[in-house]
């Protein structure tokens, strides 16, 4: 009934068609709403759609992902991608172009960019997979000219870090580059310092060429992703895990050593819940894998095991939310022995630590065989936390103070071990030693 | 059915059905085209809409009084967060209709000339179509059978972007 009468009040001839009879301007107006591949297959739904789409003056974006496609007709296809960038009557707001194979030569992938470029794109996204035989080392000229970009994410070339720290992009906020070539370790704190919005910053798989050691120094409030199968050594000064800016770190296979600073502890309110970046670890040449932990491990981004880690040094303030990092890190390293503590200030007493819960104390207690207290003064809290371990380490086999003050050594050493054996021990074994730091 | 507010001016629209609508002169004024007649001063007292309607012209003016109440933009520059959003619910709400009515609107929207009403129709029509197999769409969209693509054509088509297709 209501089709009929419908039909009647469009006077419409097909009656039920009605999309169909809408003028060219509009239908193009819903094209444009969608994305480019659905564009393109709507020239098969009728003769009305068949040419319809190719009379779009120009789209706002063009995202194609056709990684999964196997029929593939490659010189149409670089056609219509550049027919469709070409038009630069309006700004463009995305290109993001995903091809598995390796179809198409550098040439024409920096025409594409070129044209990206000059209709000032905001985020240029381009994976093409098994492109191994690219040498293509230099990063594109032209996107260094391209001050539009807000998101970059490149995983085809090996860009060469110093060419991009000779100039920033002003409103980057996320850049991943693949396969990143470092030339100095501060070039990167250079373009660092040049991207002032940047948020998500991702190094994967990056290679030195001179030196193994990747310094970087944050100073601008981003995530940081650090990914890299052969770095060695890792310096980072910067923020840790402040409010909502977390570091991650994966395929760090050769890592052996890294020190993390945050910047300007002094400065920081230690009371607020969001500063739980007040952390330093730092791993020793030691240990042959390395995790350096993330203090608000909210998205859950901790790496899921790293069995090789034995010595893990942490310099940290006990709050209420260092246990939950301890008791994190712990987890992820199941065969670490030794864990050497520095604590730079105890702001909760180890009875409001959060140990209720067995797997919590089965993890602190279980597997670690030597605990370490750096820098250690006798004061209460501290030895509240050695006495809990004592307490608790079934696995504990040795337990040193190494004390940082000569002031009264002899006397305060001796009071505590003597405090200290009177204790009951979970593990019978332990041996407890006391010297002066150096 | 009637709208109406104390002292302003009224305009009567009057749907294919015969039914008419009183509206506020300021809703009214959202369709580009009762506009121009009314400063051409071509507008009677009632308006008729013989290609709209009754249940389409009522969603119509639902949208149009609406979108008359929310603060526009050029008004002013920093228009509370809040309206923005209250208006872009509305918009989401109110698109949550079947197919066949979506068109009817998006039809008359065309043809009253309301911009943003022809900006949501097509977008919620895109929404519903996107990833959707040809197939699929056809059905959505009622595309008229005796229209379809000689298997000949839809296989160049095919062939034309194979990369779209599979």
């Amino acid at each position: 009934m209501t089709k009929s009468k419908r039909a009647k009040v469009l006077k419409d001839e097909n009656g039920v068609d009605l999309i169909s009879s809408m003028p060219d301007p509009i239908l193009e107006l819903i094209l444009l709403c969608l994305p480019i591949a659905d564009v393109v297959r709507t020239s098969i739904l009728s003769t009305r759609w068949r040419n319809l789409w190719t009379s779009i003056p120009v789209f706002p974006s063009l995202d194609i992902d056709c990684s999964q496609v196997i029929e593939f007709k490659k010189d149409i296809f670089q056609e219509f991608v550049s027919k469709v960038l070409a038009n630069n009557t309006r700004d463009l707001e995305t290109f993001r172009l995903n091809c598995a194979n390796d179809y198409y030569n550098i040439s024409t992938i920096t025409k594409w960019i070129q044209e990206a470029v000059m209709r000032k794109v905001k985020s240029l996204d381009l994976t093409f997979s098994n492109s191994n035989k690219y040498s293509f080392t230099r990063f594109p000229i032209c996107l260094l000219q391209c001050y539009s970009l807000e998101v970059l994410r490149l995983c085809f070339c090996s860009p060469n870090l110093y060419s991009l720290s000779k100039i920033g992009f002003q409103e980057l906020r996320v850049l991943e580059l693949n396969n990143v070539k470092l030339v100095s370790d501060t070039s990167i704190a250079v373009f660092l310092k040049r991207c002032p919005l940047l948020e998500d910053l991702s190094l994967i798989d990056c290679s030195m060429m001179s030196s193994d050691t990747l310094h970087m120094y944050k100073r601008c409030m981003c995530d940081l992703h650090i990914s890299g199968p052969k770095l060695v050594i890792l310096e980072y000064g910067g923020n840790l895990a402040y409010k909502y800016h977390v570091i991650t770190f994966e395929n760090l296979h050769s890592l052996k050593k890294a020190m993390i600073y945050p910047e300007d502890m002094s400065h920081k309110d230690l009371s607020t819940e969001s500063m739980m970046g007040d952390n330093i670890c730092e791993l020793f040449p030691s240990v042959s894998h390395v995790c350096i932990y993330a203090a608000r491990d909210l998205k859950g981004q901790f790496p899921a095991s790293l069995p090789n880690l034995k010595t893990l040094e942490l310099t940290t303030t006990i709050n209420a939310f260092t246990m939950n990092v301890l008791i994190r890190i712990l987890r992820c390293c199941p065969n670490l022995e030794s864990l050497h503590l520095l604590i730079e200030k105890v702001q909760l007493m180890t009875e409001y630590w959060a140990l209720h819960e067995i797997e919590t104390r089965k993890l602190l207690t279980d597997h670690l065989k030597t605990v370490k207290f750096l820098r250690f003064n006798g004061k209460k809290r501290r030895v509240g936390i050695a006495r809990f371990l004592i307490q608790h380490g079934n696995a504990l086999e040795k337990m040193l103070f190494s004390w940082r003050s000569k002031v009264r050594y002899n006397d305060k050493s001796m009071k505590l071990m003597n405090k200290m054996s009177k204790l009951y021990k979970a593990s019978s074994t332990v041996k407890l030693i006391s010297h002066l730091d150096e | 059915m009637s709208t109406s507010s104390s002292s302003s001016k009224k305009i009567v629209l009057k749907s294919a059905d015969n039914e008419t609508f009183e509206i506020d002169e300021i809703v009214a004024l959202e369709s580009q085209a009762i506009k121009n007649m009314i400063e051409d001063e071509c507008a009677d007292n009632v308006i008729p809409l013989g290609n709209i309607d009754s249940k389409t012209l009522s969603k119509i003016i639902e949208y149009c009084k609406k979108h008359a109440e929310s603060p526009k933009k050029d008004d002013n520059a920093d228009i509370d967060e809040k309206a923005v959003e209250d208006l872009k619910s509305f918009d989401a709400e109110f698109a949550k209709v079947d197919m066949p009515l979506i068109q009817d609107i998006l039809m008359a929207a065309n043809f009253l000339n309301i911009d943003n009403l022809i900006g949501l129709m097509c977008r919620t029509i895109a929404d519903r179509i996107k990833g959707k197999t040809p197939e699929e769409i056809r059905k959505i969209l009622n595309i008229n059978k005796n229209d379809l693509l000689s298997p000949e054509q839809e296989a160049k088509a095919r062939e034309e972007n194979s990369w779209a297709f599979d």
